[in-house]
């Protein structure tokens, strides 16, 4: 008797732990099948890399310190509206293409798509162009990368030919509205030596509790330039962020990625070194109040010689919140004369506020010069007294040494306006 | 104790010095283990029943765990029914003066350059010597019991002494802590015991020395320092095993725990047989280390230099507790042919004013693997915490491997946290500044290894610094160029 109980009730547990997956997964019935076949296949490999996969816990090395479970428990909307007053949200407004994505999806009439490049939707693109996609997001591994391509309803390519300097930045919006899983999925391809530059604003309207979980691929040949600024402040919203970048020779790679006014983010990020001389700069900004979860992931693989990464993340936090920082480089056997450097400083301005670090180094080849760095501290009462002393307010003289704190996360921003808007508009509000 | 050139030379040339096996008679128990292996322990060691009930209770946790693979390490899996958990030299009577003691022993500590005679005449050193983790002879007993210090063998504490033992045996590292602390809990054979009483500062250093020696068998040992307050002692561990094709796996637990204002400094010099160039062979080396610092003021500090064993998992960790206690970790880990290391530290602040410093060198050269791993954890309550960190890799030659995981979690916004880590091989700079001043390159790296090392061989006492030097040159020895 007790046996069958005993069985009965494991039975149960193994029905429950199905359902939270299942229960989730059903958000996604509805996904139409593209009109590519490509990206059908892709969808498909996805769906039966989910069956094996399954949410992680704190007890995956991954997710140590990042909790999932209140995310997945909650009902989402299936068909969210996709009407949106642009006018009414603040965004990055100096001379850009603007390219406007709410809930996911595409809104024309809202948005000047640049010239000179492609950016089009993959249902609008042939396979041809569409061959990378999947190749690096490693959707057997992560659950929720192998979540948005299996249901991502449609994506998005930014193609840059040859030899073309982009001349001026495109500004993807990307605005949450409603209570929905949001998938945007981005493949970005930039030619032989052309330039580009991507501002990725996200922010959220009138929701509460929408995910936004995002993939991108980024593809650089030989002596691609590509800057990628990311401003994160979704209020109210959960964002996980997975982006894949492969490399090649004399490639350079500058991102930065700003996080104020958001209430719960996970970014992965993941670099694929696949040639020599590349250059690749991690820039990342974190200001956490009030309950908000910061957590950056950035991995950096090395894998030929010759090549520099230099990373630098920093935080702030106060009230409540948390800050995560997990830097993972590695350098493989074959990547000798690797300059690798990796930094995170984190300021504590509550005695509830909580930072974690972890700066990994991993590394197979001798002839390198690798670093990191972390420090966790407070303000310098001293520097505070001193600027005091000659007539600054406290609270002027707290938000002066904050932003010198930070400035340097915002050095590989090329763009003057840009940089003025995000000092401006997103750190000054959100430091005080 | 001066080392020449000539000493060097004839080091470099000499593999694994210690892996000679002696001819003592011993006592073994079948291989295998189950309940009655636990209580057959117990019962050849005249164990009270407590204790007896103790190991039982730590080996029905261990039955329930499953190993740890978070490690950077990788060996095939152990197969724990395949080890003799019990080897002693055939035990005569209580042993009363050094003369009783086997002259084969005393020749194979003679060998190891720790002749107990010796020792006892020059160094003034008191050394337990553990011997297939059995304890064999304590010196100078009767010299540190006049002060009311306690240094015997584990085995003989649980008879004389269980009150301290049962109050403080098992309270930093708990059966349960993890796979092979549970082990060492259940099998443990003996160790070493060290009581320090109130306001006593040892007056030489306390030693204890390892050696497995018989095949097939596992060492566990454990280990348990105590400090009263406002004492202090000095306490040193070195560890040898003979050349075998097979694993040998050596889990031992070692507790500290220092009281109001008392000091405990803890010096390890690991040099476990670390199998040869194709990796064949070698000690397991899978130990818990950790000290607590329970009162104010107190302070524990780590030094250890690991030379050997095929595979190190090791974090001799601190928790500081009391106000105003202190940590430290000084650590040099070498690792040559197809050694694994993944060795670090835990410093867990809880009391106000804690500080703690961490000084790890890794040197990894042939087809090895050397990790630094360790956490920093400051708590909510633990205002003022001070954490430096610095964890430095050489990497010698294009096989090896040398990583860094480190963990700092801050709760705390007092604390000011700082750790930096380093990863690079020597400069052919500095080799050909030594090559222009006449020394062969071989010289050159060993000095500047040695130059590298140096602020850590500086922290050990003198005749272990020696040694340790020595070490270091023969460990790395043929693996420039």
């Amino acid at each position: 008797m007790s046996g069958l109980k005993k069985m009965l009730s494991l039975n149960m547990e193994t029905a429950l732990e199905i359902s939270t997956k299942e229960k989730f997964l059903l958000n996604f019935k509805n996904s139409e099948a593209s009109n590519n076949e490509l990206v059908n296949q892709l969808k498909k490999n996805a769906v039966s890399s989910l069956a094996l996969l399954d949410f992680p816990t704190t007890k995956d090395e991954y997710w140590k310190y990042t909790r999932v479970a209140k995310i997945i428990n909650q009902e989402f909307s299936l068909e969210p509206k996709i009407e949106v007053k642009l006018h009414s949200i603040d965004h990055y407004s100096s001379d850009s293409y603007k390219v406007v994505l709410v809930n996911g999806k595409l809104q024309s009439e809202k948005s000047e798509l640049p010239s000179g490049i492609k950016f089009v939707s993959f249902s609008d693109t042939e396979n041809s162009e569409l061959s990378l996609l999947g190749s690096i997001a490693n959707h057997d591994k992560e659950i929720f990368t192998a979540i948005n391509t299996a249901y991502f309803s449609d994506g998005y390519l930014v193609k840059v030919d040859d030899n073309i300097v982009l001349d001026k930045p495109v500004n993807i919006i990307h605005v949450v509205t409603e209570k929905a899983v949001v998938l945007p999925r981005l493949l970005i391809h930039c030619g032989k030596h052309s330039e580009l530059q991507i501002i990725q604003e996200y922010v959220s309207q009138n929701v509460s509790s929408a995910l936004n979980n995002i993939v991108t691929e980024t593809f650089l040949e030989d002596g691609a330039v590509l800057d990628v600024v990311k401003i994160q402040s979704e209020k109210n919203a959960f964002h996980i962020s997975n982006d894949y970048v492969s490399s090649k020779a004399n490639a350079t790679f500058n991102h930065t990625v700003v996080t104020a006014d958001a209430s719960w983010v996970r970014n992965n990020s993941n670099l694929y070194i696949n040639g020599s001389n590349a250059e690749m700069n991690l820039m990342g900004l974190y200001i956490g109040k009030e309950k908000s979860h910061i957590d950056n992931h950035t991995l950096i693989e090395h894998l030929q010689p010759h090549s520099n990464s230099n990373e630098l993340y920093k935080g702030i936090l106060d009230d409540n919140s948390t800050g995560v920082f997990n830097g993972r480089v590695l350098v493989d056997k074959e990547a000798q004369q690797t300059n690798a450097f990796q930094a995170n400083n984190n300021i504590l301005l509550s005695k509830e506020a909580a930072v974690r670090s972890k700066p990994e180094l991993e590394i197979y080849a001798d002839d390198v010069k690798c670093s990191h760095g972390s420090t966790t501290g407070q303000m310098d009462e001293e520097a505070v007294f001193y600027l005091r002393a000659r007539g600054i307010k406290e609270e002027n003289a707290v938000k002066l040494m904050l932003k010198a704190f930070v400035a340097d996360t915002l050095s590989k921003i090329k763009d003057e306006e840009l940089k003025d808007y995000i000092q401006d508009c997103i750190l000054e509000p959100s430091l005080f | 104790m001066g080392y020449t050139e000539e000493d060097l030379a004839k080091d470099l040339k000499s593999e694994y010095k210690y892996g000679f096996i002696s001819n003592v008679e011993s006592e073994k128990i079948p291989k295998g283990l189950n309940e009655d292996v636990v209580r057959l322990i117990s019962l050849k060691k005249n164990e009270p029943e407590w204790m007896t009930d103790w190991r039982i209770k730590a080996f029905r946790q261990w039955q329930k765990m499953t190993e740890p693979t978070w490690a950077h390490i990788h060996y095939p899996k152990i197969d724990f029914q395949d080890i003799i958990y019990y080897s002693a030299p055939k035990p005569k009577k209580q042993l009363n003066s050094i003369d009783e003691v086997d002259p084969e022993l005393l020749k194979t500590f003679e060998k190891l350059g720790i002749s107990l005679e010796e020792q006892k005449r020059l160094s003034g050193v008191a050394v337990d010597v553990v011997f297939d983790s059995v304890s064999v002879k304590t010196t100078f007993r009767e010299k540190l019991s006049e002060l009311g210090i306690i240094f015997c063998s584990f085995s003989e504490a649980v008879k004389e002494y269980p009150d301290l033992v049962k109050k403080y045996l098992g309270t930093v590292v708990p059966t349960t802590d993890n796979y092979y602390a549970a082990l060492n809990s259940a099998v443990f054979s003996d160790g070493s015991f060290c009581y320090i009483p109130k306001g006593v500062k040892c007056p030489m250093e306390l030693s204890t020395y390892f050696r497995i020696n018989e095949a097939n068998t596992g060492q566990f040992e454990r280990t348990l320092v105590i400090a009263d307050e406002d004492s202090y002692v000095s306490y040193l561990e070195g560890c040898t095993a003979p050349i075998r094709d097979e694993n040998q796996l050596h889990a031992a637990v070692v507790e500290l725990v220092a009281l109001d204002n008392a000091e405990i400094k803890y010096s390890t010099v690991q040099n476990w047989y670390p199998g040869d160039e194709n990796g064949k062979g070698g000690i397991y080396n899978f130990v818990t280390k950790r000290g607590i610092c329970t009162g104010v003021n107190s302070k524990i500090s780590w030094t250890q230099v690991e030379t050997g064993s095929a595979i190190t998992w090791k974090y001799p960790s601190t928790i500081l507790k009391g106000d105003n206690s202190i940590g430290e970790f000084y650590s040099v880990a070498v690792t040559n042919n197809m050694q694994q290391a993944d060795t670090g530290t835990k410093m867990t602040h809880l009391g106000k004013n804690t500080k703690s410093t961490i000084i790890s060198k890794g040197i990894s050269a042939g087809k090895s693997n050397n990790s630094y791993r360790g956490l920093v954890k400051v708590h909510k309550n633990a205002d003022n915490a001070r954490n430096f960190t610095q964890c430095d890799s050489l990497l010698m030659g294009n096989n090896c491997g040398a990583h860094t995981f480190p963990y700092i979690e801050v709760e705390n916004n007092s604390a000011k946290v700082e750790h930096e880590a380093t990863t690079s091989k020597i400069g052919e700079d500095q080799i050909f500044y030594c090559n222009q001043r006449g020394l062969s390159t071989e010289k050159a790296v060993s000095m500047i290894v040695n130059g590298y090392c140096k602020e850590v061989l500086n922290k050990l006492p003198m005749e272990f610094a020696v040694e340790a030097q020595k070490l270091l040159e023969i460990s790395l020895e043929g693996s420039v160029g």
